[in-house]
């Protein structure tokens, strides 16, 4: 056969393929189940018609794949090295699929429900809260049946009537998902820099006045800068927090010409000295910080007199998981008394726990508040995006 | 040629029809609303956006090829090897760090600032996209001159020592016979690059602001929140993304259209 020939014959037999493979994504084929037991297994039990037992033996020899934000070096050794091995005497395997947005395990689940792929889904649990959820939820796209409310550890230690747990970012939980994490939005001062910080936004603001260029956050959408903004917003109300940010634009870092666009740039920049505060959802981060080298030993945390921003994470299944029962295991261990508790160890993560007879371990860190303060309550998942959209407006334009 | 063409006009006619289809079907049920479209159109910001991601791409191709000229007016008379071992450099380096080296050296907190303490101007972060364009320059400028290299025949050379024996002086060589030579593949290579500038992620994402944005930034943006919603958003803004780069592609290239210029003359 001639070259001209032969390439021609190869490139039509390419774009058959290709349109072929077009074709297949653009459908919407029911995929078959490849856990179709595995599926029975967890409807009988959350309808009540078979013990745990079945579930727990249904997932040995299977494989989570748990999507979540990848990090966090701490969080993420706690997971292969605290909570993997107790998942192995269970016969699970973790398989930690990190991502830096939760968005994209969301759209994950998303793209494949649009495809109409009803099972064999490729993520079986998610570390999630606040919008993610509540978009996942209005998608139906999270298993149902009430699962988290019923897990043998949730039946023991959640206190499903306490509000910051039953209602993630206001949006009804509705056992969609199963608390894992408590969080703070705490704050980070060098000691040795600053003799007292700021601890309500008018201090704040007046040490900006005096400190032109010390102070900054994180641009939203950033997950820290984001909070930021809801802070002032649950302190002053929406009108008035824009204003406060208006006034403070001029005093902060590159006048407001530029921010961060991380809290990793963020505690960057606060380490090396060129502004005066970092702040994190992550309550043990200065304590992170200082034994990575990041931050001074003289960094300390502080919250405002007010209380801070509170709020607790989840883990939650997709409805086309591939291995549902798995994932049902894995997120009862994750609420294991023993478990929790070395997750609050200063040690290993000084992260506050989600069960309610579990007792705080004794704060032996400098690096770590023992006390958050007043909780302030996150604001709703609806009202997040159109802030973040404000302030890109009025504030970072 | 029309062939070999079909592969990629066919992957690329599936993804401007999936694009379209995810904007106009947000969430999973498939029913069909403009609201994507209302949104993305209604918003000032989207018109503005546009025009700094054209910015962005013309500017950092202008660059670029000056850089590409210079960089092939010195390496030409090299051995080929070494000029292309010279240019392989910058071009082996990947975008990502690419930027990070810009942020490195040109940040705020950047080696050349503390070096120099104070007063210096940080492009990175500019709202005119200065550490942008400055990154894409001496990234890609390597990448013209190579293109250019490639296309160096014996021919050029001939003509311009012809040239200089009938009296031109050397700029006169250079403006009137070198530059002329090399003006096609400079267009096209310079239209490649402005092409790619228009729907590139990870050099804005790093080294640019947080207002304006590129087309992509803000579609990146778009899913962060409410990620059903928000891929309609992005898929409407990618269409934008490749009408604009079509448009742009086609102005540029506009010379290599013209009588004179011709592939076939």
């Amino acid at each position: 056969m001639k070259p001209h020939r032969t390439l021609t014959v190869i490139a039509l037999t390419a774009s058959i393929v290709a349109s072929v493979l077009l074709v297949a994504g653009c459908g919407s084929s029911q995929t078959s189940s490849t856990s179709t037991g595995t599926s029975d297994v967890v409807t009988s039990w959350t309808a009540g018609d078979a013990p745990w037992s079945t579930v727990v033996q249904s997932a040995k020899g299977q494989t989570v794949n748990w999507w979540l934000y990848g990090g966090d070096d701490r969080i993420n050794a706690y997971i292969d090295d605290v909570v993997g091995p107790r998942a192995k005497q269970l016969g699970i395997t973790i398989n930690r699929v990190p991502v830096d947005d939760t968005a994209t395990a969301v759209s994950k689940v998303v793209v494949e429900a649009r495809a109409g792929k009803s099972s064999g889904g490729a993520v079986d649990l998610i570390w999630i809260n606040g919008e993610n959820f509540a978009s996942g939820k209005q998608a139906q796209l999270w298993l149902g049946d009430s699962w988290a409310t019923k897990l043998p550890n949730a039946v023991l230690h959640v206190d499903w009537s306490d509000p910051s747990i039953n209602r993630d970012l206001g949006v009804a939980v509705d056992g969609q998902e199963s608390p894992w994490s408590r969080a703070a939005l705490v704050w980070a001062y060098d000691s040795a820099r600053t003799t007292e910080p700021p601890r309500t936004l008018d201090a704040l603001l007046t040490y900006a006045k005096r400190h032109p260029g010390r102070v900054t956050y994180p641009a939203p959408p950033d997950f820290t800068g984001s909070a930021f903004v809801r802070y002032v917003v649950t302190q002053l109300g929406e009108d008035r927090a824009f204003a406060y940010l208006k006034e403070l634009k001029p005093y902060t870092w590159r006048q407001g010409s530029a921010y961060p666009k991380s809290e990793a740039e963020l505690n960057q920049m606060f380490g090396n000295g060129t502004v005066d505060f970092a702040f994190s959802y992550d309550p043990s981060f200065v304590e992170s910080a200082v034994r990575s080298g990041t931050f001074a030993k003289s960094a300390r945390p502080f919250v405002p007199m007010s209380g801070t921003l509170t709020n607790v994470s989840y883990v939650t299944i997709p409805s086309n998981a591939a291995h549902p029962a798995a994932a049902l295991v894995l997120a009862n261990l994750l609420l294991d008394s023993d478990l929790q508790a070395k997750k609050a160890d200063p040690a290993v993560l000084g992260v506050p726990t989600v069960l309610r007879d579990l007792a705080t371990p004794a704060q032996h860190s400098q690096y770590l508040l023992a006390n958050f303060g007043a909780p302030v309550p996150e604001l709703a998942a609806a009202k997040v995006a159109p802030i973040e959209q404000r302030w890109k407006r009025e504030v970072g334009s | 040629m029309l062939a070999v063409a079909a592969v990629p006009a066919v992957l690329v006619a599936g993804a401007i029809f999936d694009a379209a289809r995810t904007s106009v079907t947000p969430g999973i049920s498939g029913s069909v609303t403009l609201e994507a479209w209302r949104t993305f159109a209604g918003d000032p910001a989207t018109v503005r956006d546009a025009g700094f991601t054209v910015w962005i791409a013309v500017a950092s191709a202008l660059c670029a090829a000056a850089g590409g000229v210079v960089l092939f007016s010195a390496l030409r008379r090299m051995p080929r090897r070494v000029a292309f071992a010279v240019l392989l450099i910058p071009i082996a380096v990947p975008y990502v760090t690419a930027a990070v080296l810009t942020m490195q050296w040109l940040g705020a907190d950047g080696l050349l600032t503390r070096l120099v303490q104070h007063g210096v101007y940080d492009p990175v972060g500019s709202s005119f996209g200065i550490g942008i364009i400055i990154t894409y320059a001496w990234k890609e400028a390597a990448f013209i001159a190579a293109i250019l290299l490639v296309g160096l025949t014996r021919d050029l050379e001939d003509r311009e020592t012809i040239s200089r024996t009938l009296g031109l002086s050397r700029s006169q060589v250079y403006w009137h016979v070198t530059l002329p030579s090399i003006a096609r593949p400079l267009i096209v290579a310079t239209t490649l690059v402005a092409a790619f500038a228009i729907g590139a992620l990870e050099i804005p994402a790093l080294v640019g602001g947080i207002s304006p944005q590129t087309l992509p930034q803000t579609a990146a943006a778009a899913t962060a929140g409410d990620v059903l919603a928000g891929q309609s958003v992005a898929a409407a803004n990618s269409l934008l993304t490749l009408v604009v780069s079509i448009a742009l592609t086609l102005a540029l290239a506009a010379p290599l259209l013209t009588r004179r210029m011709r592939w076939s003359s």
